[in-house]
């Protein structure tokens, strides 16, 4: 919670006080430098994609098939003769999509409802959550799935599964904190001065709710990655020619005996990329919440 | 211990009825026409009619579902469109594996997770401590799948240890059986024994700050003896209700490994019902996996009760 400075603080004030605040490289935080440089990394791939892959994801070189690592192709071809490297940059567009997409859609479907559910109460709030609950007793993966049974196949499909396995969690959060701060004396006043539930709701519940729902997110993020791999994995999510990780592993997993090397490097970009996430989301609850430090 | 039976059972109707909801609308609400998709674009009218009606289309979607979850009780889950096979036989052909996989996989699981956790949780910031946090951490963000790939390059296609795909029925040859099955498993249990891990390890060093625990070490137990004796029982409680969520997820997360070393399992089964469109058999696999996750949650509410009897009382 950022605290207002005062009026009268010289801005030299202000600075000492920021810097005060601001954690001190610490050795212990070195894991989570390092995560912010790959997630960075990764972001600048899925940006800048076609400026860094060396060739064109698509393009196939059918007398270079499961070509070995060279100056041409740092990381060999796959089996249609394609640059894996470029294929590998071009796929974290696909990890950026599905991370930030299927979040955002829990995000905005779970927070309204948790919202509605904490702040009216009574039979709104045992309808909803009993909803939300049976969501939850799902198993992620088997909920997913029986929603793109009913939608068909496909990587929109899959991030709006994902997000529908996520959205209880958001609802629940937000309810929780919607429950808490209704009762809280600014609200209350808030309330008293005449503001409907829509301006109390978006002007004082939301702001102060944000910080679990955060780090709820940059947790999930890692999972939707994963979960869409698996899909995608399966026939289920993204779609081949689309260069995604989970379709790089697919053709990989065809070739196992003769070409073990091409599993490797999608699965390696998957690993690290959604332990880094892992890592600064871990930091972020601590730094939120320190009583779960060193938990 | 009656009472508190009962009203975990009646906790469980909601949830059973509003899941089974969710599983007929999710699969009931498919884009286009789910006759139309049975029959085939070309069928004469005729067909499509017997279509509509053998899927009760003409009924009022209530009908449909109370219809549906009748049938699903008595055990009739409908019949598959691709084989005319019923889908209870299809489902129960393909139970064995996936349930032994789970069993096996949950088994091993614990076996790393407990020791390693208690360990940890009791060594707190040692060397140990560390190695399980980046074990816990790694197994995390691993994806199922890619450590299934990994372990059969290693172990079946370069070692030859183990045969990369099939499986032999417990019934007929135990070893072969449960040998064919020990790469999956492997693969199921470590990332479902880092979050175990995790749990176990966190439990453990809550435990070790009560004051139980100074009053043991100062009455000269040996260390050995506090952890075993009086931290590890007390720990027990939160790693329950991880463990069931963890079954849950192994149960689920079979589905991708089955496919992987190409198992004839539910998993199998439904990744190839959904892709092709064969809804009816989804609906059974989801609903019978989604109520037997539920049953292994309330087993382990019930099973708190019996751990720690202050729980009832709640």
């Amino acid at each position: 919670m950022s605290v207002d400075a005062g009026a009268g603080m010289s801005l030299a004030d202000e600075i000492a006080i920021q810097r005060r605040r601001l954690p001190r490289l610490h050795r212990r935080d070195l894991p989570v430098y390092v995560a912010v440089g790959v997630v960075g990394v990764v972001a600048l791939c899925a940006v800048a994609a076609p400026v860094l892959a060396p060739h064109d994801p698509a393009e196939q070189d059918l007398l270079f098939q499961f070509g070995s690592p060279s100056r041409d192709h740092p990381l060999g071809t796959d089996d249609l003769g394609r640059d894996v490297l470029s294929r590998l940059i071009y796929g974290s567009r696909v990890a950026a999509q599905v991370g930030l997409i299927s979040v955002g859609i829990a995000i905005l479907a779970g927070v309204p409802i948790g919202l509605a559910a904490g702040y009216a109460g009574r039979w709104v709030d045992t309808l909803l959550m009993r909803v939300m609950d049976a969501l939850l007793a799902f198993p992620p993966i088997l909920l997913a799935m029986a929603v793109i049974a009913g939608l068909g196949p496909g990587i929109r499909n899959a991030m709006i599964a994902i997000g529908i396995v996520f959205m209880p969690t958001y609802a629940r959060l937000a309810r929780g904190s919607a429950l808490v701060i209704k009762e809280m004396d600014y609200a209350l006043a808030a309330r008293a001065l005449g503001a409907g539930p829509a301006r109390v709701v978006l002007r004082h519940i939301v702001p102060n709710s944000l910080a679990p729902i955060l780090v709820q997110a940059s947790l999930g993020i890692g999972i939707a990655v994963i979960a869409e791999a698996s899909l995608a994995y399966l026939g289920l999510g993204s779609q081949p020619p689309n260069p995604s990780w989970g379709i790089m592993l697919r053709q990989a997993s065809s070739f196992l005996e003769e070409h073990w090397f091409a599993s490797i490097p999608p699965g390696a970009a998957i690993f690290v990329l959604v332990l880094s996430v892992n890592v600064i989301g871990d930091h972020l609850r601590d730094v939120f919440d320190p009583r779960l430090r060193g938990r | 211990m009656g009472a508190y039976i009962i009203r975990r059972l009646l906790a469980v109707v909601p949830i059973l009825f509003f899941m089974s909801v969710t599983i007929f609308l999710v699969l009931r609400i498919v884009p286009g026409d789910p006759a139309r998709a049975m029959v085939g674009l070309e069928a004469d009218p005729q067909a499509y009619e017997q279509a509509r009606d053998l899927l009760g289309l003409d009924k009022p979607l209530y009908q449909q579902y109370l219809d549906w979850l009748g049938d699903a009780l008595r055990g009739d889950l409908g019949r598959s469109y691709r084989s005319n096979e019923s889908v209870t036989n299809l489902i129960t052909d393909r139970v064995p594996l996936t349930f032994q996989l789970t069993l096996m996989a949950a088994a091993l699981a614990i076996a790393i997770a407990f020791p390693l956790g208690v360990l940890a949780g009791a060594n707190r910031n040692s060397l140990l401590d560390r190695l399980a946090s980046v074990f816990a951490a790694s197994g995390i963000a691993i994806p199922g799948f890619w450590l299934a790939l990994i372990l059969l390059t290693v172990f079946s296609v370069k070692l030859h240890w183990f045969q990369s795909f099939g499986f032999v029925p417990f019934s007929e040859d135990p070893v072969e059986s449960v040998r064919s099955l020990v790469l999956p498993a492997v693969s199921l249990a470590l990332p479902a024994s880092a979050i175990l891990t995790r749990m176990v390890r966190s439990s453990v060093v809550d435990a070790m700050n009560n004051d139980y625990v100074r009053t043991a070490r100062a009455k000269g137990l040996k260390e050995s003896t506090v952890v075993v004796r009086h931290v590890v029982r007390n720990s027990l409680i939160p790693v329950l209700t991880v463990l069931g969520i963890v079954v849950g997820q192994l149960l689920s997360g079979s589905i991708i490994i089955e496919v992987v070393f190409a198992l004839p399992g539910l998993g199998r089964l439904a990744v190839d019902s959904i892709l092709f469109r064969e809804l009816v058999v989804v609906q059974g696999v989801v609903l019978l996996v989604a109520t037997v996750t539920v049953f292994i949650n309330l087993a382990v509410d019930l099973g708190y009760g019996l751990i720690d009897p202050r729980v009832k009382l709640r």
